[in-house]
């Protein structure tokens, strides 16, 4: 009877052993397995590591190009601004050179002296912007000879030898200034040899013109010049000099 | 084929000035001396925009313009008017009566242009 007795328990011990040898035999090669996978997943660490130290590299080497490229960009534009500048200076240039010529043009275009005063009256309300302008013939008295904007009273009542008219007359050179005490702008004086034939008075300025700049002193300059000359060749042909 | 610009003034030295100034463009242009002068330029001439002077003998620029408007083979030619007055009242009239834009005297060739390139869809 114990012979018998003891076989069931030595078949599950058995049992037993055998399923835990089996545990064991899978836990060790579950543990081969996962060691397999540690590796592949130590090399795949290793290949993206490498992966990222170059998409760094290159990280830095495209932020170095985007620098480079922004400081081109930036020389670009400045330098676009640079011709943009200069592109509205030379037609600023070419408008005064047309200013120039056009004045020069309209005053030897006629041989009639009320043309040349038309002429020089539309210069300075067309070109210089106003209109408030008066001509005067010169000689001991002042007397009007065409004038716009500008009462006879207030002509008459003008000092020849005081403020912009009477430093004009006396250096025979145009006199350009904010506004002096007779209301005077600019005095220009039409001079041929010794001669004051004219002087030409501009008193008020267009709204839109705030001031006389450098280049309406050079375009006076040349009025002074050239229209003193028409008003004396048309003064000649029409046999008053 | 050159745009075609008709300049109205009865200045000799403005139309100098702004035949000058619009040479540069390459533009044709052809001239007229007063308002109603200017009207019978642009029925013949069709332009392709029109500068107008505001004070002029026989027929001035405000009433050319109405003309223009009223035409109906002009009515559409871009107008800009040349005045001396800048004055919020005389502009008001001027696109009252169909005006495009303005500019100022003494004309500025680069607001010229810049003016004349933009009503040209240059």
């Amino acid at each position: 009877m114990s012979g018998n007795g003891n076989k069931p328990k030595h078949g599950y011990v058995a049992r037993v052993r055998d399923n835990t040898r089996r545990y064991i035999e899978e836990l060790l090669q579950e543990n081969v397995r996962l060691r397999g996978v540690i590796d592949t997943v130590g090399r795949e660490q290793q290949v993206l590591r490498r992966q990222l130290d170059d998409l760094r590299i290159d990280l830095d080497r495209r932020e170095q190009q985007h620098a480079r490229l922004l400081a081109l960009l930036g020389a670009a534009e400045s330098a676009a601004r640079g011709f943009e500048d200069r592109f509205a200076e030379v037609e600023q240039q070419n408008a005064n050179l047309a200013r120039l010529y056009a004045a020069s043009y309209q005053l030897h275009a006629t041989m009639h002296r009320s043309e040349v005063l038309q002429a020089i009256q539309e210069i300075v309300i067309n070109l210089i912007g106003s209109e408030e302008l008066a001509i005067l013939a010169g000689g001991p008295t002042l007397t009007p000879l065409a004038s716009m904007g500008v009462d006879e009273e207030r002509l008459g009542a003008l000092d020849t030898s005081a403020g912009a008219l009477g430093r004009s007359l006396a250096t025979r050179a145009p006199v350009l200034c904010d506004q002096d005490v007779a209301g005077i702008k600019a005095s220009i004086p039409l001079v041929v040899g010794d001669r004051t034939l004219a002087v030409i008075l501009i008193f008020g300025l267009l709204p839109q013109k705030p001031a006389l700049d450098a280049f309406d002193r050079e375009l006076l300059d040349l009025v002074a010049t050239h229209a003193a000359t028409a008003l004396y060749c048309a003064e000649l042909h029409e046999g008053k000099c | 084929m050159a745009k075609k610009i008709l300049l109205v003034d009865d200045s000799n030295t403005v139309l100098l000035m702004e035949r000058m100034i619009l040479s540069h463009g390459r533009y044709e242009l052809c001239t007229a001396r007063n308002g109603r002068e200017g009207v019978e330029r642009a029925r013949e001439e069709r332009p392709d925009l029109i500068l107008l002077d505001v004070v002029m003998p026989e027929m001035n620029g405000l009433d050319a313009l109405a003309e223009i408007r009223k035409d109906a083979t002009t009515r559409d030619i871009p107008v800009i008017m040349v005045t001396t007055r800048s004055e919020a009242s005389s502009m008001e009239t001027g696109f009252a009566r169909g005006c495009n834009d303005y500019v100022t005297k003494p004309v500025h060739s680069s607001e010229l242009l810049t003016k004349v390139r933009n009503l040209l869809g240059e």
